[in-house]
C-alpha cells in the first residue's frame, strides 16, 4: 500500500482535479466576499450558488482567484466589446471561464478564472428585473406608492443613503440653500453589495413609521452591477407598500431599476430629488403670494364695507348705552338715598344703643371695683389685727418669762436681810448636819460677803 | 460669731428658765443668769417694738395706696 506525504497528496489529487475537467470550464454562481488584493491587485471572491427557497441561505461555494494578468486582459476585451461600465459587485450572477485547480499550501481547492461572460450576468440583471416587475405586477405593487398624494408642502423628508457620501452632500446643499426648513431623518445604509436591499428595506419600514411628508432613496453614480439591490423584489416591495411617497435618485441614466419604477417618482441623482422638493415649495409659496395679491382687493372692499357697518352699530351702540346709563344712574341714585335715610337711622339706633351698653358697662365696672377694694380693706385690716396680735402674744409672753425671772432673782431676797452660807466647794448648805466643827463657810448677804469658821452648830 | 435672731433668743431664754425651774442652776450663779436672761429679754422687746414699727409703716403705705385709688 502506497503512503504520500501531504504534499504528494496534494499534488496527486490536483492531478486527479485537473484530470477530472477540461481545461477551461464554465460555471456560474453569484458573487460573494469581492476583494482586490492591495499589492498584487489579484482579485479573489467566492462563487456561491444560493437556494433556491431562501435567498439569504447557499447551497454550494467555491473560491475563485482572477489573478491581475487575465483581469487586465479581461477588461481590455470588455472595452472592446462596448461593455466599458461592466463591473463586478457582490450580489452579481458571473458565468466564469476557469481552470479546476488545487492550491498545495493549503489543499483548498479553487477556480483560476481566466474570463467572465458579461452577457451572461447583464442577462442574468435582466431576468432578475423581469422576474421583479412580474411579481410586483401580480401583486398589485407597480404603481401602489405613485397612488399616494404628495405634500403640497413637503418639508418632513426621510433620507436613506450613505452618511457622508456625495450623494449626501449633494442633496443636503440643495435643500440648505433653498429658503425653506426642511427636517431630514437620515437612516444610515449600505447602497451596494450584498448588505444593501436588507438595509434599503429595513430604512424604508423605520422611516415609513414617522410622520414624514416623503422619503428620499439617494446614491451616486455606478455600474449597473451595482445598483442590483434596486431590482430585489424585497426593496421594491418595501418601496411600493411605504405610506409616504418615495424618491429615488440612484444614478443611472439610462437603466431604470425597478425601484425606480415602483417610486412615486424616480430622479437620476440625488441633486434631481432635492430640486424637485425645492421646486415643489416654491411653486406652493407662489401660489401663495398669487393667491394673496387676488385677495387683497376683495378684502379692502370686504373690511370697507365691515368698517362702515361697524361704525354705525357703534353708533347706535354709543346712543342706546348713553340711555341705558341715564337710568342706571337714575335707579342708583334712588337706591343711594334709600341706603343713605337706612343707614342713618341705623347708625342712630347704634349709637344710642352703644352709648346704653357703655353706661351699663361703666356701672358694672365701677360697682365691681368698689367690691374689691372693699375686700382688700377688709383683708388689710384683718391683717394688721392679725400682726398686731402675734406681737401682743410675743410681748406677753415676754412679760411671763420677766416676772418668773423677777422672781427668781435673788438679790431682792437678800435685800430684805436673808443670806446665803455655802460650803468650801461653794454648794449652798442647806443642812447643818452636812458640816463638820472648824470648817470654812462663806456667808453672801445683800451688800459683800463674810468668811467664817464653824465654831458650834445645833442640829435640828 | 454670727448674732442670734429673734426666734433662737426666744428658744435660749426660755432653755434658761426652764434650768431654773428646775433648781439646775446653782445659787451663786442664779444672780449671773439672770442678768443675762434679762438682757435676753430686753433684746427680744427691742425686736418686737422694732417688727411693730416697721409692719406699721407698711401697713400706712397700704392704706395710703388703697386711698389714692378710690379717690
Amino acid at each position: 500500500m502506497t503512503c504520500y506525504s501531504v504534499s504528494q497528496l496534494n499534488d496527486r489529487a490536483r492531478l486527479a482535479l485537473s484530470g477530472a475537467f477540461d481545461e477551461n470550464t464554465w460555471v456560474v454562481g453569484e458573487i460573494s466576499g469581492l476583494k482586490i488584493h492591495a499589492k498584487t491587485r489579484h482579485v479573489y471572491f467566492d462563487l456561491v450558488e444560493k437556494s433556491p427557497d431562501d435567498k439569504a441561505q447557499y447551497v454550494a461555494k467555491v473560491s475563485c482567484a482572477f489573478f491581475r494578468g487575465s483581469y487586465q486582459n479581461w477588461h481590455i476585451q470588455l472595452k472592446r466589446e462596448g461593455f466599458a461600465s461592466f463591473e463586478l459587485a457582490d450580489g452579481l450572477e458571473i458565468k466564469v471561464k476557469a481552470r479546476v485547480d488545487l492550491y498545495i499550501k493549503e489543499g483548498r481547492y479553487q477556480l483560476i478564472v481566466s474570463e467572465i461572460d458579461p452577457h451572461y450576468s447583464l442577462g442574468a440583471i435582466a431576468r432578475k428585473r423581469a422576474r421583479t416587475i412580474e411579481l410586483l405586477s401580480s401583486e398589485g405593487l407597480l404603481e401602489k406608492n405613485q397612488r399616494l398624494s404628495l405634500s403640497e408642502c413637503p418639508l418632513s423628508i426621510g433620507l436613506i443613503t450613505s452618511h457622508g457620501s456625495a450623494a449626501f452632500n449633494d442633496f443636503l446643499s440643495i435643500l440648505k440653500e433653498s429658503a425653506f426648513a426642511f427636517r431630514i431623518t437620515l437612516f444610515d445604509a449600505h447602497m451596494q453589495g450584498e448588505r444593501a436591499a436588507a438595509e434599503v428595506v429595513r430604512a424604508i419600514r423605520t422611516l415609513a413609521s414617522r410622520q414624514l411628508d416623503a422619503i428620499a432613496i439617494v446614491r451616486g453614480g455606478g455600474a449597473k452591477m451595482d445598483l442590483v439591490a434596486f431590482d430585489d423584489v424585497s426593496v421594491c416591495r418595501a418601496i411600493a407598500n411605504c405610506a409616504c411617497p418615495v424618491f429615488t435618485g440612484i444614478g443611472h441614466e439610462i437603466d431604470l431599476s425597478v425601484a425606480d419604477l415602483v417610486a412615486f417618482r424616480h430622479f437620476v441623482t440625488p441633486t434631481d430629488v432635492a430640486r424637485f422638493l425645492v421646486a415643489r415649495l416654491e411653486a406652493l409659496w407662489g401660489r401663495i403670494d398669487k393667491a394673496s395679491e387676488a385677495l387683497a382687493p376683495s378684502c379692502r372692499q370686504t373690511l370697507s364695507r365691515s368698517r362702515d357697518r361697524l361704525h354705525r352699530n357703534a353708533s347706535e351702540l354709543v346712543c342706546l348705552a348713553q340711555r341705558h346709563t341715564m337710568q342706571a344712574i337714575g335707579a342708583l341714585y334712588t337706591l343711594a338715598h334709600a341706603f343713605t335715610s337706612h343707614t342713618l337711622r341705623r347708625l342712630s339706633q347704634g349709637h344710642a344703643d352703644m352709648s346704653r351698653l357703655r353706661q351699663g358697662l361703666e356701672n358694672a365696672a365701677w360697682h365691681a371695683m368698689r367690691s374689691q377694694a372693699e375686700r382688700l380693706a377688709g383683708q388689710r385690716a384683718g391683717l394688721a389685727e392679725t400682726i398686731h396680735e402675734a406681737l401682743r402674744r410675743h410681748d406677753g409672753r415676754l412679760d411671763e418669762l420677766e416676772a418668773y425671772l423677777a422672781l427668781m432673782d435673788p438679790s431682792a431676797t437678800l435685800k430684805r436681810g436673808f443670806s446665803i452660807t455655802l460650803d468650801d466647794n461653794g454648794r449652798a448648805l442647806m443642812d447643818a448636819r452636812t458640816i463638820g466643827i472648824g470648817e470654812r463657810i462663806t456667808t453672801i448677804l445683800s451688800q459683800g460677803r463674810l468668811t467664817s469658821l464653824v465654831h458650834d452648830k445645833e442640829p435640828v | 460669731m454670727k448674732k442670734k435672731g429673734y426666734s433662737e433668743t426666744l428658744k435660749d431664754l426660755e432653755a434658761v428658765i426652764e434650768r431654773m425651774h428646775k433648781g439646775e442652776i446653782p445659787i451663786d450663779q442664779l444672780g449671773d443668769t439672770v442678768k443675762q436672761a434679762a438682757d435676753m429679754i430686753a433684746f427680744l422687746r427691742h425686736r418686737l417694738k422694732a417688727t411693730e414699727a416697721e409692719i406699721t409703716t407698711i401697713l400706712r403705705g397700704l392704706e395710703e395706696d388703697a386711698d389714692s385709688r378710690e379717690t
